[in-house]
């Protein structure tokens, strides 16, 4: 069963909360169009997270970010890593 | 680089570092840091200041002791944020006297285990005078309650 | 002090890669730090400007955990880790398995290592130490860092094993528990050499890798806008010096450890070209020391003029310049 968008924004919140040990907002309270990067964004983080978050995405949906792709673009906000994914067809977890 | 051009002459401080030896071969030695060699007078009066600067902000209510330890141990705030269980915002607002005012007991101790400090030492300074260091040994020592520690003092 | 005797202590150049040499080899299975950093592709550079750290800074190794990851991966190694939630679990488990004779791998916050001397002591999450024993209240540590076999209480210890913050040891263990003896190393060199260039030229971010130095090149002429005053300035541009020299690199941010890999792999694969490479990382590492001398210099001097920054940038961006066509060049060898 395909996920709708709020499970897939979900679910990549709290992958970004598991990776980076994040433990002061819960995935639901996360904003998922406030820019990832911004001092805006519930989760705190800055550029160098990034380095965690490709892994971890890769690693989850068993998809490549190489560097043909606008990373930049992807990690966004939530929902850019979300539309992403349904454009890759990588919705589902591999891991 | 050769093995004659990188090593130093320092007991107090020694690495390991990969070199050219004389058979062509690469590999380890262990020398003197050259760094501590030469600079580690520096680095003690940049530390001493920094010290005093701290100290003299912490004194004209302008930072609290928090925001003084964190910059004198090199800590970065969301590093610090994460080992005090809070987020960066709120952690943001007790650099400042009126916020580190309203911590509770049980932070302030989970700040001092941080920083490896009594958490009597958030709220004093011991300061020994040039002259007297080397006659003077201070020592803080731990007791079964968490909150108290004993200050010694002794002529050397 | 009471720990395996048959336990042999040496100083390393970095602890993650010491550790793991330690245990392998008196566990009967040798190799050398070079070999191990290499296998594992460790080389790397990243520009880092995170609220992580108390200011920018660069990196010039692979991931913390990574090597370790990585040599098990290519060597066939099964090495048995533990995590631990709960504290006094995981210091009843050390004392476990230090009971059964073993020598056990540990990660830890640097800050609480007493024997060394407080100036030297940063909180860093990501120290690696073996623990080779037990004495009253104290553990006996072999640190890579350290010239002798040192001892740290058990209270100083549980607070570096459970340190929080970034990258937190969570108290994690690990010992070798299966080695592979039968390793052709003629197919490894090639595959670890690839992986380490497309590290630097390949992955998706422009901090990392080669752009990473292009990037620590062209930020450092904004460090004066970062920093408190002069003194502060002159602290940051001579940490330069540290972070390439006296971080546990084995000296020109591993470039010269590297060196050393590509030379032992040179006389395994009876390479001419590697041991070549081996030449030119090697010079791209002198010029890396030129870069911390320099750094150290300005920055005792307070010479930290636009002028004076202008021309450590132009030096770094060389460096940029040099290791994108080293590893161009490293990536086609197989």
């Amino acid at each position: 069963m395909t996920k709708n968008n709020n499970e897939l924004t979900l679910e990549i919140a709290q992958l970004l909360i598991d990776s980076l040990n994040i433990t002061h907002v819960e995935a639901k309270d996360v904003n998922i169009t406030t820019p990832l990067f911004s001092e805006e964004n519930e989760l705190e983080l800055d550029s160098v997270d990034a380095i965690e978050i490709v892994v971890a995405i890769q690693r989850a949906y068993g998809i490549r970010i190489n560097s043909e792709l606008p990373t930049r673009e992807i990690l966004n906000s939530i929902q850019s890593i979300a539309d992403f994914l349904i454009k890759e067809n990588a919705t589902e977890k591999v891991a | 680089m050769k093995e004659k051009d990188i090593y130093v002459d320092f007991d107090a401080h020694k690495l390991v570092f990969y070199v050219e030896k004389e058979d062509n071969s690469y590999g380890p030695i262990i020398s003197g840091s050259y760094l501590s060699a030469n600079y580690l007078d520096d680095h003690w009066m940049k530390r001493k200041n920094l010290e005093e600067q701290l100290r003299n902000q912490v004194i004209a209510n302008e930072i609290s002791p928090i925001f003084y330890y964190m910059t004198f141990f090199e800590m970065g705030p969301k590093d610090l944020a994460i080992r005090a269980n809070m987020s960066m915002r709120k952690l943001t607002k007790t650099f400042k006297p009126e916020g580190f005012n309203k911590l509770r007991v049980a932070q302030l101790k989970l700040f001092a285990d941080i920083f490896n400090i009594p958490v009597s030492n958030l709220f004093q300074t011991f300061l020994i005078k040039d002259d007297d260091q080397e006659k003077i040994e201070m020592k803080q020592a731990a007791t079964d309650n968490e909150l108290y520690h004993i200050t010694i003092i002794n002529l050397k | 002090m009471d720990y395996n005797n048959n336990f042999e202590h040496k100083m390393y150049a970095h602890c993650e890669t010491g550790t793991l040499v330690s245990l392998l080899n008196n566990a009967g299975y040798k190799i050398t730090e070079a070999m191990v950093f290499g296998l594992a592709s460790g080389i790397f550079f990243g520009y880092l400007d995170t609220k992580v750290f108390s200011f920018p800074t660069f990196i010039v190794r692979s991931k913390p955990g990574e090597v370790r990851k990585n040599l098990s991966k290519v060597l066939n190694i099964k090495l048995k880790t533990f995590k631990f939630k709960d504290a006094d679990k995981g210091m009843q488990k050390l004392d476990n398995l230090l009971a059964e004779g073993k020598v056990v791998g540990a990660q830890v916050d640097f800050f609480y290592m007493d024997y060394f001397p407080q100036w030297m002591r940063v909180h860093n999450n990501v120290h690696f130490i073996n623990i080779i024993g037990k004495e009253g209240n104290d553990y006996i540590i072999s640190d890579s860092y350290n010239r002798e076999i040192a001892k740290l209480d058990q209270s100083l210890l549980k607070k570096a094993r459970w340190a929080g913050g970034n990258m937190a040891p969570k108290g994690f263990l690990y010992y070798p528990e299966k080695l592979n003896p039968d390793v052709d190393l003629k197919k490894l060199i090639p595959k670890t050499i690839k992986k380490a260039a497309r590290n630097m030229l390949n992955l998706p971010l422009s901090f990392i890798g080669v752009k990473g130095i292009y990037k620590f090149a062209d930020k450092l002429k904004t460090w004066s806008k970062q920093v408190r005053d002069i003194e502060h300035f002159s602290h940051e541009i001579i940490k330069i010096n540290i972070l390439l020299e006296e971080q546990g690199t084995g000296g020109a941010g591993f470039r010269y450890m590297y060196a050393a890999y590509l030379k032992q792999a040179g006389e395994i694969m009876n390479s001419s070209v590697l041991n070549e490479m081996s030449e030119q990382i090697m010079q791209i590492g002198d010029d890396w020391r030129n870069i911390s001398y320099f750094a150290a210099k300005i920055g005792k001097n307070r010479d930290l003029g636009e002028d004076r920054i202008a021309e450590l940038s132009e030096m770094i961006r060389k460096q940029g310049d040099a290791e994108k066509i080293f590893f161009t060049k490293l990536k086609k060898v197989y």
